[in-house]
C-alpha cells in the first residue's frame, strides 16, 4: 500500500470518525480502507476512542453559568464594597461561632460560587452554616455602609 | 442576544464581543459550546472526574475574566483550551499527588442506531481504548485526545500543550501506535 496514501489517510481518521469529511473524501478514504488493513484497524481505534469519549456531568454547565454570574457580580462592585462584603461575612461568622458556643466549625459554604444568589436571603441555617453569604452581593452599597457602622466597623 | 436569537448560530468572536460589551447570554452560550471539551481535556489530565468540574469551572472564571486581554491571535477554544490545562497542571501541583485512574464517572457518550448487543461490544471496546489511553505519556495523551475528541489542528494541540506543531503531531501518532500496539 502507498505509504503516502496512508498518511494522508491517518491524517483524517479524527474528521472521519466524527462523521465531518465531505461526502466525496469520506468515499475516497472508505474506499481506501477497505483495501488497507493496517489503516482499517487505525480507523477502527479512532472510532473507538471517540465513541469512548467522556461526557460531561450533567448540570456542569448551569455550575459554571452560576460561577460566572458570582464573578460578574463581584467585579461589578467597588473595591470598598468587595472588602465591606468581605468584612461583614467574618463578622457574622465570628458572631456565630460566639453565639454557638465555639463548639461549631463555621464553613463559608462551597457553593458561594455555585450559588444562584437571587435565590438565597438566609443567612443562618439550621445546620450552623452561614447561608446565604453570597447574598451580601445584592446588598446596595448604602445598605452596606448601614451593616458596617452597625457592627462598629 | 434577543430572546430569538439561536446562539449556536452566533460565531465566536462575535460571542467574545458582545461578552465584552457585558450580554451575559453571550458567555453563557460560550459556555454550552465548550463546557464538554473542557471538561474532557481537565478529566484527561486530572483523571478525577469531580476535580475535573472544579478544573472546568475555574477555567471558564478566568478565561472571563482575562476576556479583554484575549486578543483573537488564536481561536476562542484554543485559547480557552489552554486555560483549562494551566488550571489542571495548576490543580495536580495543588493537590501534591499524581494522576490516578479514577474515571468510573466520566461516563461515555452513548451512540444512537445500534443493537444492544453491537451497543455492548462497542461500549466494552470504547472503555478499553480510553483506559489505555491513560496510560500514554501526557504529552502523547493529550495529542490523541484533543486531536480524537476536539477535531482539534495540530497547530492548535500545540499551543495547548506548549509544543510545535511537529512535535503535536509526532506525538498523535506515536499515542495512536502505541494504543494499537496495547489494543492488540
Amino acid at each position: 500500500m502507498n505509504e503516502n496514501v496512508c498518511a494522508s489517510v491517518a491524517e483524517r481518521l479524527p474528521e472521519w470518525a466524527a462523521g465531518i469529511l465531505p461526502a466525496q473524501e469520506r468515499d475516497r478514504l472508505e474506499a481506501h480502507l477497505e483495501a488497507c488493513g493496517s489503516c482499517r484497524a487505525e480507523a477502527e481505534l479512532v472510532r473507538l476512542l471517540r465513541e469512548g469519549r467522556p461526557r460531561a456531568p450533567d448540570g456542569l454547565a448551569e455550575r459554571i453559568r452560576a460561577g460566572i454570574r458570582y464573578e460578574r457580580n463581584a467585579l461589578s462592585r467597588p473595591w470598598w464594597g468587595v472588602a465591606a462584603a468581605a468584612v461583614a461575612t467574618l463578622a457574622v461568622g465570628i458572631g456565630v461561632m460566639s453565639s454557638r458556643g465555639g463548639s461549631t466549625t463555621v464553613t463559608v459554604p462551597a457553593y458561594a460560587a455555585t450559588a444562584d444568589t437571587t435565590e438565597t436571603s438566609m443567612w443562618l441555617s439550621d445546620d450552623g452554616l452561614i447561608a446565604g453569604a453570597p447574598a451580601l452581593d445584592e446588598l446596595s452599597d448604602q445598605a452596606l455602609e448601614q451593616l458596617l457602622q452597625e457592627m462598629g466597623a | 442576544m434577543s430572546p430569538d436569537e439561536r446562539p449556536d448560530s452566533i460565531s465566536d468572536p462575535e460571542l467574545v464581543r458582545r461578552s465584552r460589551l457585558g450580554d451575559p447570554r453571550a458567555f453563557g452560550a460560550l459556555v454550552e459550546r465548550y463546557h464538554e471539551a473542557v471538561y474532557r481535556l481537565a478529566v484527561s489530565m486530572v483523571s478525577d472526574p469531580d476535580l475535573a468540574q472544579d478544573v472546568a469551572q475555574d477555567a471558564f472564571v478566568k478565561a472571563f475574566r482575562a476576556l479583554d486581554g484575549f486578543r483573537g491571535d488564536a481561536a476562542f477554544r484554543t485559547w480557552l483550551l489552554t486555560i483549562a490545562a494551566n488550571e489542571a497542571r495548576g490543580a495536580l501541583r495543588r493537590r501534591g499527588r499524581r494522576r490516578e485512574s479514577g474515571l468510573e464517572g466520566a461516563g461515555p457518550i452513548v451512540a444512537d442506531g445500534r443493537s444492544p448487543e453491537e451497543e455492548t461490544v462497542l461500549a466494552r471496546e470504547s472503555a478499553r481504548a480510553r483506559e489505555l489511553l491513560e496510560r500514554l505519556p501526557e504529552k502523547q495523551r493529550l495529542a490523541v485526545g484533543l486531536r480524537v475528541d476536539e477535531g482539534l489542528s495540530f497547530r492548535e494541540i500545540g499551543e495547548i500543550i506548549g509544543s510545535s506543531e511537529g512535535a503535536a503531531r509526532v506525538n498523535y501518532f506515536h499515542g495512536i501506535r502505541r494504543l494499537r500496539e496495547l489494543m492488540e
